[in-house]
């Protein structure tokens, strides 16, 4: 999970508001909790409800943002194929854990490589993409950058 | 896990970003977050060696 600090420009001083943006990432999924022991902890603190809770609130965190129509941030990286828009992004189902495979899959668990093309990743899903994959996503869907954003 | 809590690909184009310094207490890298300004939406990296939670 992680945070983005949105601070308002300072025109009015005494007026400051601090807005945190959280998104979801690879380790917040069911399976996920389990092997990092986080279902673990709040079941030996709190019970099975509140880590209920925890998971079906997870499930609404946004996979991806986009600032100032150029700056794409998400957890993991880009997709298995050319062609994929930001209204892709949009449709996908996103109130659901994280299926096996499939655009939401790869915005979670891809990693940019200094290799072209794509290959497969050592994490055993999603894969790594060069920066010729980068540079296509990119320019197609008149980005500047993308931010992947680990813990 | 990024030695030092960022890395650059594809000419910049591509921004990794790790922000837990010494990553499960043994990794010994850094950490790092990314300011953003909106003018011109260049990235500005701070990285740091510990956190106090």
């Amino acid at each position: 999970m992680h945070a983005l600090d949105k601070r308002k420009p300072r025109d009015k001083e005494h007026e400051q508001t601090l807005r945190v943006n959280l998104s979801f990432s690879n380790n917040l999924s069911n399976k996920l909790s389990e092997l990092i022991r986080f279902e673990g902890e709040v079941k030996e603190k709190y019970d099975q409800n509140t880590y209920d809770l925890f998971a079906d609130v997870f499930c609404y965190l946004p996979l991806v943002y986009v600032v100032n129509s150029k700056i794409m941030i998400c957890h993991g990286g880009l997709f298995s194929k050319d062609g994929v828009k930001l209204s892709d992004l949009k449709k996908i189902d996103r109130i659901r854990e994280p299926p096996e495979e499939g655009l939401m899959t790869e915005l979670l668990w891809s990693d940019p490589s200094p290799l072209p093309g794509r290959q497969p990743s050592k994490r055993g899903v999603g894969m790594t993409f060069g920066p010729d994959v980068a540079h296509r996503f990119l320019d197609d869907n008149k980005l500047g950058m993308t931010l992947n954003l680990k813990r | 896990m990024k030695q030092n809590g960022y890395e650059e690909a594809a000419n910049g184009r591509v921004i990794t970003i790790f922000s837990a310094p010494n990553y499960c207490d043994q990794m010994g890298n850094k950490g790092a977050f990314i300011k953003i300004n909106g003018s011109d939406n260049k990235p500005k990296y701070t990285t740091f060696d510990w956190v106090v939670i």
